[in-house]
């Protein structure tokens, strides 16, 4: 792989799109880049567009797991720093942005590794999505109805969900917190993160649960119950 | 009525606001400075520190051999390296174990006039005197350097059936570190 790899970057171009392609780190796919981070030293141009093209997605993944700015910025650093470290193990031919998530998560999870633990999180204590928690009231709230859809609320109103989304992620037991994200934002399906926990995907599938309810009801503590009283 | 959306379509607009937000991508050059190993950065030093540690194993090599306490393992030679002052300070090696390549390490360094709460350590080669691994040890409530490291896959294998009791194919080399990895 990496000999027809480093063949096809040296080849004379035939055509004109595929010189422009070839001469552009930024247009190679990533078994192209990573075969040139593999080198050593290093391809600098290489190691750019690879940082590039996930660094985004990378610094958002920590920025929920994380719930703060610099943690995050500091997290997907700390990735990539041991991606370099690592990177004559790494296949080309992986999926590398699973790769670098895998790294920050377990980065993240070393440093909770005192608040992750596994008791809390009984199969007895697991809601439905349609369960309901009781508000102030004393009336039955639906969890549903307590959230509005982002992209009516002024810009504003924008910030201060923000900021709610955060505090109500900062409240769930880390663990918690790292499977919704998984399942959530990443997409991993609760097969490949019981893999990670040793634990089941029916196990996996209540934590998500659970985080799911909790979530609303957090939200809920956040954003008081005027957004019930909107409708 | 505003118009509801589920927890997950709210969890994936918030990313698409954090990926909005995301500070610039560190440079690949700024990257590989940060990942470069300090004996890479100053061979000379590391060489002649290297010297130095080869010299620890002679003046050490008796109590080496016969460890006085048969149970709190094997001495291993180390060198605090400050800059451009050395010491000599023998570590004793209280605990190791290596599971799901990830190497526990707690060590007792003999006292010293000046003790650092967290040390770079350089774990070098007993044979050959390679650097073979980078590491931070947090000093502890009782007076212990601990390590938690994740292992190359060859160490790993290497060191798994290692006990604290063998003696330790490595020798340390102490940086005292501004902060914990």
């Amino acid at each position: 792989m990496e000999l027809d790899n480093q063949t096809a970057i040296r080849r004379p171009p035939l055509r004109e799109h595929s010189a422009q392609r070839e001469s552009n780190p930024s247009a190679w796919p990533d078994a192209w880049l990573i075969n040139a981070v593999r080198r050593d030293p290093p391809d600098e141009e290489a190691l750019n567009a690879l940082v590039d093209r996930y660094w985004k997605s990378l610094y958002a993944r920590c920025r929920m797991l994380t719930v703060d700015t610099d943690s995050a910025r500091d997290l997907a650093q700390e990735s990539w720093l041991r991606v370099l470290r690592a990177r004559h193990s790494i296949e080309p031919d992986g999926h590398f942005q699973a790769y670098i998530n895998t790294i920050a998560t377990n980065l993240w999870r070393d440093v909770n590794r005192t608040a992750v633990r596994a008791g809390p999180i009984a199969d007895g204590r697991m809601a439905s999505l349609e369960s309901s928690v009781v508000a102030d009231d004393g009336h039955s709230l639906p969890l549903i109805d307590v959230l509005a859809d982002p992209h009516t609320l002024s810009a504003d109103d924008q910030i201060v969900l923000e900021m709610d989304l955060d505090n109500a992620l900062s409240r769930l037991e880390p663990r918690l917190r790292d499977v919704l994200i998984s399942r959530v934002i990443t997409g991993e399906s609760a097969a490949e993160i019981g893999r990670r926990y040793e634990r089941t995907e029916q196990a996996v599938t209540g934590w998500i649960r659970e985080a799911i309810r909790q979530m609303k009801i957090y939200l809920g503590d956040e954003r008081g119950r005027g957004l019930n009283t909107e409708d | 009525m505003k118009k509801a959306v589920d927890i997950e379509n709210l969890l994936q607009w918030r990313r698409e606001r954090a990926e909005a937000e995301a500070p610039p991508a560190p440079s690949g050059a700024y990257l590989l400075k940060l990942v470069q190993p300090w004996w890479e950065m100053w061979p000379d030093r590391f060489a002649a520190s290297v010297r130095r540690l080869a010299s620890i194993q002679l003046s050490y090599g008796y109590a080496m051999a016969h460890p006085r306490h048969g149970h709190s393992g094997h001495p291993v030679a180390a060198l605090i390296s400050r800059g451009d002052e050395e010491q000599e300070a023998p570590a004793r090696v209280l605990y190791m174990s290596v599971r799901d390549a990830r190497l526990r390490l707690r060590f007792q360094l003999a006292p010293v006039p000046r003790r650092d709460q967290v040390f770079e350590v350089t774990f070098v080669s007993e044979t050959g005197l390679r650097p073979i691994l980078s590491a931070h040890a947090a000093l502890s409530g009782d007076g212990e350097y601990r390590v938690d490291v994740e292992l190359p896959s060859d160490l790993a294998a290497a060191w798994e059936s290692l006990k604290v009791t063998d003696p330790m194919p490595f020798r340390f080399i102490l940086r005292p570190a501004t902060d914990k990895e």
